[in-house]
């Protein structure tokens, strides 16, 4: 596992060692935490297999866009849940102000729980597309199933951020209805599990603000779904909804650790 | 140092899977055709005349050999074909391809389709499989792609993105993004305010931009067909060269001039009469539902564009134009012309379902006044012939082995086209689908 290259860890060898083992905890204990993986791998892989391969006949010709949207859902959950809910928990049972006053940087706790995100998502699409192969009818070039993947996996980090700038401000139970909330529209209203232009009218420019929107747009493009004139705009937006997530995580810094 | 070892490992792993993973056309260079057969002693309509009492030898998802008392490769399995005819698999010249429509199609025995308007991603999607010769479960796609049409023209109102132009100049490029996205041939929207002053609820392509679209895409080799729905506009299209006609014109049979020119310019029509005749009240969607033969293989999409609930309230304007009577009268002429007819439903509009519309619109071009015969051959051998679809349309040696098996002989009785015994795509038997009795 890489250590992230933000913090100028690798100078130091003892730091190095204190991020890979929060990262280590992090990810054993998120895998021995059943509310968090159950929603975060059998929820998407559930669903694609339900509704993307299950119950369309073959010949519909969109496996291809069935994926590449699935696709940014799944990545949606160990975002959302394991920053969101996941750091809100943390300071409600106390974990946080001990992790506070132990002599553990601030970053190694983000990185960890980031890179937990990473690898939960990771694990998720490789499922994903193993079913996608084997019994979705997907065929991309291999470079295609790369982009798709990095869209996929990029996915994660905006997402992080807007899970983390919840956590920081909700206690336990308010974020996880609202990261509830969250997924369930940045899903359906992104057009990731149903096409948009089946919305009406209104309901497709209310989207337009979402950012899993352009994310979808993103991955059917890398899925040459979709001609790529967009994608200036599309990673624009993502880029810009990073920042306001980085902007609103800034501000609820002080108070939320606590 | 244990991080990095299962760090690398992992990365091995995912860089292994990646290289599995499948890219397009694999499944097609995979599979396998299934294993041959014979019908023995069966009416053959080979897609333009019958061949009584004959042999079809069928291996490796081809036909091999038609004719009488065939000695076959041991081993193939004999099928009886006594009282029964055998036709090429159907082709609906008129389609628009969504969710489940290829193997609703399959499961009536259409084992092609033209498509007309859908999403080219679509289209790219499922072009490698229909030069594949292995079983499949659903019906061959050809198709226009996106549809040539004006800012808020016909074809924008259903919601999928599609790129307009209104302008001649605007031709060329828009013809060779449609080829580049995997588009087969170009469809045209056009529908201009008439001279009597009818205008349609919606915007079209001015005269220009069609002859320019029509040049652009012959320039290109490819077809180029033009929706009208009105004689005039169907003259102008004509006129502009314009290879075929997707619906007839139902304003004007009076016309006579018009089926002659056709003729003059070796044009094609696909009447579609199953969806003009919807418009105008009078579908044929509740008896096609209601036949025994047909009804156990609908799934509810079917059901539910075939016999819609609620009929959507039709514009005024529209209402006037279309009349259940005068496309049949213009099919007549059309046919005494000896223009070229192909048989297209325009499923899955209301009133209309993929597949099964395709036995009903026979029948209308039968009581239009084409011979059986003709009919059959306007669901096989002519649009191949006008599509260019080389193996298809026709049984003969070298077709691909779509097939179509049905008691009796639709060539005195086009409704026997519905009596299904069975259905071959690529030479393997179509299991067909049944679905429960939705509680009439």
């Amino acid at each position: 596992m890489n250590a992230p290259a933000s913090t100028g860890s690798a100078a130091n060898p003892a730091l190095t060692a204190l991020y890979l083992r929060e990262m280590r905890a992090e990810i054993l204990r998120a895998w021995r935490t059943p509310a968090y993986i159950v929603p975060t791998l059998a929820l998407p892989v559930g669903f694609y297999a339900l509704f993307g391969i299950a119950l369309a006949q073959p010949g519909s010709g969109a496996a291809a866009r069935t994926l590449a949207t699935f696709g940014v859902s799944a990545a949606l959950g160990p975002a959302l849940f394991g920053f969101g809910a996941g750091i809100a928990a943390d300071r409600d049972a106390g974990i946080l102000a001990l992790k506070q006053v132990s002599p553990l940087p601030v970053g190694a706790l983000l990185a960890a729980r980031l890179v937990t995100a990473l690898v939960f998502a990771l694990v998720v699409l490789v499922m994903l597309y193993a079913l996608a192969a084997t019994a979705g009818g997907v065929e991309l070039p291999r470079q295609a199933w790369a982009a798709l993947a990095l869209v996929h996996l990029t996915s994660v980090v905006p997402f992080c951020l807007l899970g983390l700038s919840v956590g920081l401000r909700a206690g336990a139970s308010t974020a996880i209805a609202v990261t509830n909330l969250m997924f369930f529209g940045l899903a359906v209203l992104g057009g990731l599990w149903i096409p948009l232009f089946v919305f009406p009218d209104w309901l497709q420019k209310l989207a337009w603000w979402l950012p899993s929107r352009h994310l979808g747009e993103l991955a059917l493009v890398a899925a040459r779904v979709q001609p790529g004139a967009g994608i200036g705009t599309q990673g624009a937006f993502v880029g810009g909804f990073a920042l306001a997530c980085i902007a609103a995580v800034c501000l609820g810094w002080r108070r939320g650790l606590r | 140092m244990r991080a990095w070892l299962i760090g690398g490992g992992v990365a091995a792993v995912l860089v292994t899977a990646w290289f599995w993973l499948p890219q397009p056309g694999d499944a097609v260079r995979h599979a396998r055709p299934a294993p041959g057969f014979v019908v023995r002693e069966v009416a053959v309509f080979d897609g333009e005349r019958l061949q009584p009492d004959t042999d079809v030898v069928v291996n490796d998802g081809r036909v091999v050999a038609v004719g009488h008392g065939l000695q076959a490769p041991a081993g193939l399995a004999e099928i009886d074909g006594r009282g029964r005819t055998l036709l090429p698999g159907l082709i609906d010249a008129h389609v628009h391809t969504f969710g489940n429509g290829l193997f609703d199609a399959l499961n009536f025995g259409v084992t092609t389709v033209l498509d007309m308007f859908t999403d080219p991603a679509v289209v790219r999607e499922l072009k490698p499989a229909r030069e594949a010769f292995a079983p499949s479960s659903h019906a061959d796609l050809y198709s226009a792609g996106s549809l040539a049409t004006a800012p808020g023209g016909h074809g924008t109102e259903f919601g999928l993105p599609v790129p307009t132009l209104s302008m001649p100049s605007e031709a060329s490029a828009w013809v060779d993004a449609r080829i580049a996205e995997g588009s087969d041939w170009i469809k045209i929207v056009y529908e201009p305010p008439g001279s009597d002053g009818l205008t349609m609820p919606f915007a079209s392509l001015n005269r220009a931009t069609l002859t320019a679209l029509i040049q652009a895409a012959h320039r290109s080799s490819r077809l180029a067909v033009v929706h009208v729905t009105r004689s005039e506009p169907a003259r102008q299209a004509l006129s502009a060269g314009a290879d075929g006609l997707v619906h007839v014109y139902a304003d004007d049979a009076q016309d006579d001039g018009l089926a002659e020119l056709a003729a003059a310019k070796h044009a094609f029509v696909t009447p579609t009469l199953s969806v003009l005749r919807a418009f105008a009240g009078e579908s044929a969607g509740p008896d096609l539902a209601a036949d025994p033969e047909l009804a156990p293989y609908l799934s509810p999409e079917q059901r539910a564009t075939l016999v819609p609930a609620v009929w959507r309230r039709m514009d005024p304007v529209l209402a006037r134009t279309f009349h259940a009577d005068r496309p049949m009268v213009a099919v007549g002429r059309l046919n005494r012309c000896g223009v070229d007819l192909l048989a297209g439903t325009d499923a899955p509009n209301p009133g209309t379902a993929q597949g099964v519309s395709l036995h009903g619109e026979l029948e209308l071009l039968v009581r239009a006044g084409l011979t059986p015969m003709q009919a059959l051959a306007a669901a096989t051998s002519v649009p191949a012939r006008r599509f260019s679809l080389q193996d298809r349309g026709h049984i003969r040696p070298g077709s691909r082995a779509d097939l179509v098996l049905v008691r009796g002989d639709p060539t005195t009785d086009i409704r026997a086209t519905r009596a299904i015994v069975a259905i071959w795509k690529n030479g393997a038997p179509v299991e067909r689908r049944r679905y429960a009795s939705t509680g009439q």
